[in-house]
C-alpha cells in the first residue's frame, strides 16, 4: 500500500486516490518512432478524435430523434428548426461521418503501403480492417434515418445489391430490412444497429486496437531507419495530436457552417425512385461498378458476378498479412503495392464517373 | 461567425505549435 502523503490542492487530493501521474509517467515512457514516414502516423489518432465528435452528437441527436417512419422525418425537422443548435449538431454528425471515413481511408491505405500490416502486427490489420468495414455500417445505417426521398430509395437499392447471392441473398435481404420492404421495422432495426450494436462493437475494438499500439508500437516501414530517440507520447506527440485535430475541427466547422445538412421531402413509400439518385461518395466505387458492368456474364447476372467480387475483395483486403508473405520476411513486395496503386485509381475513377455521369 | 472561429482555432493552433516545438527542443528532438 502506498504512502499517502498530506495533499496540497485539488490535483494533489485527486492523484493520491486515481493514481493520474503513473498514467503520465506511463505515456512520458511510450515512444513514437521518429522516421521520414512518421506523418502517416497522425490519421488513426485524427480517426478516433472524428469518431468522439460522433459519439458526441450522435448523443445529443438521440435525445430528440424519433425511430417510428410517422415521426422520424418531423422529429429530424424539429432538430433543424427548433432545437437550439440542433441544424448544427445534425450537420456536424453528417459531415464529421464523411470525413471520419476519408480519414479512416487514408489510414487504411497509409498502413497498406507502408506494409505496416506485416508480423507481428497481423492483429492490429485484422481489427483495422473491421473497423473500417464498422464505419461503412454506420454510414449504411444511419443513412435511412431523416425518413426523407433520397434516404428511403437509397436504402431501398442499397438492401436490393444481395439478393442475388445464390442461397442466402433473400434470407439477408429479410434479415437487413426486417421484412420484405422498407418500413417500420427496416427503421427500428437500422436504429437500433446504429445507436446500440455498432457502437458496442466498434468501442471494443477501438480499445483491442489500441491494446495492440500499445504492444508492438508504431510500425517503421523496411528499410527506413529510426533516428534516435523516438518522439515521447507525452507531450511531444500529444502536441501533434491536437495540432491535427484542430485543423479536422476547423475543416468540419467550415463544411457544417458552409453547407449545412439538407432535409428532402417526406419519403412517400408508394412513389417511385427520383431521377439520378446515386448514393454518397464512399459507396460509389460499387455503386459505378455495377452500372458499368453488363446486364449478363456467361448468362450469369451481373450482380451474382458483382457480389462474388465484392467477398473475394472482401477477404482478399482481410487476409493481406498472410498472403503477402514477403513483407512479413521483411523483403519488399512490389506486387502488393501496385494492387495498392491500381485499387486506389479505380476507386478514384469509379467515383469521378459516377459524379459526371448521374 | 466563421472569420471568428477561423481566428480563434488559428491562434490556438498557432500556440500549441510553438509549445510543441517548445518541448521537442526539450527532449532533444527538434
Amino acid at each position: 500500500m502506498g504512502e499517502l502523503k498530506q495533499g496540497r490542492g485539488l490535483g494533489d487530493w485527486l492523484n493520491e486516490r486515481v493514481r493520474l501521474s503513473s498514467l503520465v509517467d506511463f505515456l512520458r515512457q511510450k515512444e513514437v518512432p521518429r522516421q521520414k514516414h512518421s506523418f502517416w502516423y497522425i490519421f488513426g489518432g485524427l480517426a478516433f478524435f472524428f469518431f468522439s465528435i460522433q459519439v458526441l452528437t450522435g448523443v445529443l441527436l438521440v435525445i430528440y430523434y424519433s425511430p417510428r417512419p410517422d415521426s422520424a422525418y418531423e422529429s429530424v425537422r424539429f432538430i433543424g428548426s427548433q432545437v437550439p443548435f440542433g441544424w448544427l449538431i445534425r450537420s456536424l454528425h453528417g459531415w464529421s461521418a464523411n470525413l471520419l471515413i476519408g480519414v479512416v481511408l487514408i489510414h487504411f491505405f497509409s498502413v497498406f503501403f507502408l506494409k505496416a500490416y506485416r508480423r507481428p502486427r497481423e492483429m492490429m490489420w485484422f481489427s483495422g480492417v473491421l473497423l473500417l468495414f464498422l464505419m461503412l455500417g454506420f454510414a449504411f445505417t444511419g443513412f435511412l434515418l431523416p425518413w426523407d426521398t433520397k434516404a428511403y430509395f437509397a436504402t431501398k437499392i442499397g438492401t436490393e445489391i444481395p439478393r442475388t447471392i445464390p442461397l442466402i441473398g433473400d434470407w439477408m435481404v429479410s434479415i437487413l430490412r426486417g421484412g420484405e420492404y422498407i418500413a417500420e421495422e427496416s427503421l427500428k432495426r437500422l436504429f437500433a444497429l446504429h445507436v446500440v450494436i455498432l457502437p458496442l462493437l466498434t468501442s471494443a475494438l477501438i480499445l483491442f486496437h489500441l491494446i495492440l499500439n500499445q504492444v508492438h508500437a508504431s510500425s517503421i516501414p523496411l528499410r527506413i531507419e529510426a533516428r534516435q530517440p523516438g518522439i515521447p507520447f507525452y507531450p511531444n506527440y500529444l502536441f501533434r495530436d491536437a495540432i491535427s485535430w484542430l485543423v479536422g475541427l476547423t475543416l468540419l466547422l467550415s463544411l457544417a457552417l458552409l453547407w449545412p445538412l439538407q432535409l428532402g421531402l417526406k419519403a412517400d413509400p408508394f412513389a417511385s425512385a427520383p431521377v439520378g439518385i446515386r448514393p454518397e461518395w464512399y459507396f460509389l466505387t460499387l455503386f459505378e461498378t455495377l452500372r458499368l458492368v453488363p446486364a449478363q456474364i456467361l448468362g450469369v447476372a451481373s450482380e451474382v458476378w458483382v457480389n462474388l467480387a465484392v467477398m473475394v475483395v472482401t477477404g482478399g483486403i482481410f487476409l493481406v498479412p498472410i498472403l503477402d508473405r514477403k513483407a512479413s520476411r521483411q523483403q519488399a513486395s512490389p506486387i502488393f503495392t501496385a494492387i495498392g496503386v491500381a485499387a486506389c485509381l479505380y476507386m478514384v475513377t469509379a467515383i469521378a464517373l459516377a459524379y459526371l455521369t448521374t | 461567425m466563421l472569420v471568428i472561429l477561423g481566428v480563434v482555432i488559428a491562434v490556438m493552433i498557432a500556440l500549441v505549435y510553438f509549445r510543441m516545438k517548445e518541448v521537442d527542443e526539450d527532449a532533444g528532438i527538434s
